[in-house]
């Protein structure tokens, strides 16, 4: 799976950098960084939980 | 603003019979007999106005693409509005929110029945169900030019056609911002990383600038598309400070020395090629090229919205970048945090690099911040400060 972000969405507050801490930095100002790569295993599971956990449907699996 | 005589020696494939001049910021008036009337418009006509599917047909094999710096070739977005089926929104996007830009609101004040016919041939050949003309309330030339050439049709039309006001500023133009207000919701960016069918789902609603209506309805009307390209030359008094903005049509056996000449304008020591969020070129690099997509393609450039912001000699680049990116910073719609904290730290780094310290922390600033807005306006602030750096840079 590829985890993508919808910027307009996100409240900046890090919810999901706390689920999946392999998969998602944080920048300077708090926003998500979301690479985009193709993640297999438990990161996959971070990522499925970090959506899940986003207060906003920010995060979402990209097509 | 000059007088603009509109008889049939312009040729078919043209938009301007001459060099338009607009002095200072303004929206300025047109003199009376400037605004092709309806009558003058069908003189023009050849043959029958190409409708439907020959309409669909002739845009595919024309190389036609939307002019406003996304460059998305018009056929794919007809293609896609088709299939989304009836009941669609066509609108003709007249709010330029590039300072620099004169092009469109030209267009929309002499040619306003081309720009017209451009966007009823895209309506009858995507079945719309309307056509929207968004446009800034403070465009009251625009405005009446518009009104009054729907007034001439209003008897022969078979789709409604109504007026919208956009709200001012930079991205109250961007195609979401305009899908979201004629769907009823707030005129800020969305999020899509669709470029071809960015209203998603549903009937279409299918945007264009008024330079690419006004191609449209060439096409329509059985003239090249893609003769030429609309430019405005941009000169200021001070940084973003606009005294004279000349909008004239190019070919690809001009270069761009030869469209300052016909514009009158002094050599610069450098042009922002495109729009604010466009590339810093040096003029001794630029002023040979021709006015060539192709050619400004091959060298990593390209025309944008058509704009050439002339920097002139004796004015610091760095410093016009930094004023330019407060300004950019200002017009983000504040929705996405990378936009919003970026684009002042963007500045601020940019702002040490014009007094003299190193330029690295810049560039790690907009690596961080290009391509993570909803819209493209933090990744043209990120392209214009780059190109800032290698081109005034020491
Ligand atoms: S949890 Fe959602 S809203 Fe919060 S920072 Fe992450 S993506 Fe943004
Ligand atoms: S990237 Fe900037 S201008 Fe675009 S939607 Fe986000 S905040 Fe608004």
């Amino acid at each position: 799976m590829r985890l993508a972000i919808n910027p307009a969405a996100c409240d900046g507050l890090g919810m999901c950098a706390h689920q999946a801490p392999d998969v998602i930095q944080l920048d300077p100002w708090g926003y998500p960084l979301v690479s985009g790569d193709e993640l297999e295993g438990p990161e996959a599971d971070q990522a499925s939980r970090a959506i899940r956990a986003c207060p906003r449907n920010a995060l979402f699996v990209a097509k | 603003m000059s007088t603009l005589d509109l008889d049939l020696t312009t040729g078919a494939d043209h938009l301007l019979a001459q060099p338009l001049v607009y002095p200072g910021s303004v929206c300025a008036l047109p003199l009376h007999g400037d605004i092709e009337n309806l009558a003058t418009h069908r003189a023009r006509r050849e043959m029958p106005v190409l409708t439907g599917s020959a309409f669909a047909d002739a845009l595919s094999g024309s190389e036609l693409t939307g002019r406003g710096g996304a460059h998305v070739p018009a056929a794919w977005k007809l293609t896609a509005a088709r299939d989304a089926g009836p009941g669609g929104t066509v609108v003709i996007n007249g709010a330029e929110g590039e300072p620099g830009s004169a092009k469109d609101m030209a267009l929309l004040q002499t040619r306003p029945h081309l720009v017209l016919e451009g966007a009823l041939a895209v309506a009858d050949a995507i079945r719309a169900r309307e056509v929207v003309i968004w446009l800034h309330e403070s465009a009251g030339a625009s405005r009446a030019s518009m009104a009054e050439a729907v007034r001439e049709r209003r008897d022969e039309l078979n789709v409604r056609v109504r007026m919208l006001l956009a709200p001012e500023g930079y991205v109250g133009g961007e195609a979401s911002s305009v899908i979201s207000a004629v769907r009823g919701g707030p005129a800020l960016p969305q999020f899509s990383r669709d470029r071809v069918r960015p209203w998603g789902e549903g009937p279409a609603v299918l945007v264009h600038n008024a330079e690419t209506h006004a191609r449209l309805g060439l096409l329509a009307l059985g003239a090249n598309p893609v003769a030429t390209s609309l430019v405005t030359v941009a000169e200021s008094a001070a940084p973003l400070d606009f005294v004279r903005r000349t909008v004239l049509e190019t070919d690809a056996t001009m270069t761009f020395a030869d469209v300052l000449a016909t514009a009158g304008a002094p050599e610069p020591r450098a042009v922002l090629l495109g729009g604010m969020g466009g590339t810093w070129v040096p003029w001794t690099h630029l002023g040979g090229m021709s006015v060539d997509p192709w050619e400004l393609r091959a060298a990593g450039l390209s025309l944008g919205a058509g704009i050439v912001h002339l920097l002139p000699k004796g004015r610091d680049g760095l410093q016009e970048s930094v004023a330019i990116l407060d300004w950019l910073a200002e017009q983000s719609a504040r929705q996405c945090g990378p936009c919003i904290f970026g684009l002042p730290a963007l500045a601020d780094a940019l702002r040490r690099t014009a007094r003299g310290r190193d330029g690295g922390e810049a560039r790690r600033i907009g690596d961080l911040v290009s391509g993570r807005g909803a819209c493209r306006h933090p990744d043209g602030a990120v392209r214009m400060a780059m190109s800032a750096q290698e081109v005034f840079g020491s």
